[in-house]
């Protein structure tokens, strides 16, 4: 195996923890947020918000040579980043397992305001941003 | 699980990164395995011991829980 594999895995690892992580907090804000009731002004500058991250994490991609082609390996060929990469899944699926015991065990204290769409970007939220901060802890120094 | 990496490592005047490239893995590797939170496996653990051109056994040791 090549070195410049391992650093180019590596490179991929941090910068997906951060996006992630940054992706999470984004997806549960929009869903918390989009809950309480905000005028057409308020949401206006939510959507541009969002569009603002975005943009950035684009131009991040484009100018920081993210390896996209990363996402489409089934797993590392490092040993260490292969297994914090499997319990970072693990912790996800944990959570997300909480999450669904959750919304089933307080099924009827959810308003019916809160749309099928909301709790699709809640969870997704909560999957990002555990398997974000999951591999920043695991691979810390 | 003990281990003296870190000393072998200081005393051959190496850094981590160094030590990374000579046995194909990730800075992260070393470093998490020095500290004891990553418990290498016999390959990588062979490699180290043979790039110090020492055993095993020197490298590593077990604790009394282990």
């Amino acid at each position: 195996m090549k070195q410049q594999d391992i650093k180019t895995e590596e490179k991929f690892m941090s910068h997906n923890a951060w996006f992630c992580t940054s992706a999470g907090i984004v997806c549960l804000l929009l869903s918390v947020y989009s809950l309480t009731n905000h005028d057409i002004e308020e949401m206006t500058i939510l959507g541009i918000s969002v569009l603002f991250y975005m943009v950035v994490i684009a131009i991040f991609i484009i100018k920081a040579g993210f390896p996209l082609k990363m996402y489409f390996k089934y797993a590392y060929n490092d040993e260490f980043l292969n297994t914090i990469d499997t319990n970072a899944y693990k912790h996800t699926s944990c959570a997300f397992g909480v999450c669904l015991l959750g919304v089933l065990y307080n099924n009827d204290a959810i308003p019916s305001e809160v749309s099928h769409a909301n709790m699709a970007i809640f969870y997704l939220g909560i999957i990002l941003l555990v398997y974000g901060i999951s591999t920043l802890w695991q691979s810390r120094d | 699980m003990h281990n003296h990496i870190a000393e072998f490592r200081k005393a051959a005047g190496l850094s981590q990164q160094e030590l990374a490239d000579a046995i194909s893995v990730s800075r992260k590797t070393i470093s998490t395995i020095e500290t004891s939170r990553f418990t290498p496996s016999v390959i990588i653990a062979l490699k180290i011991a043979q790039h110090f051109n020492t055993s095993v056994e020197h490298l590593f040791t077990l604790d009394d829980g282990d």
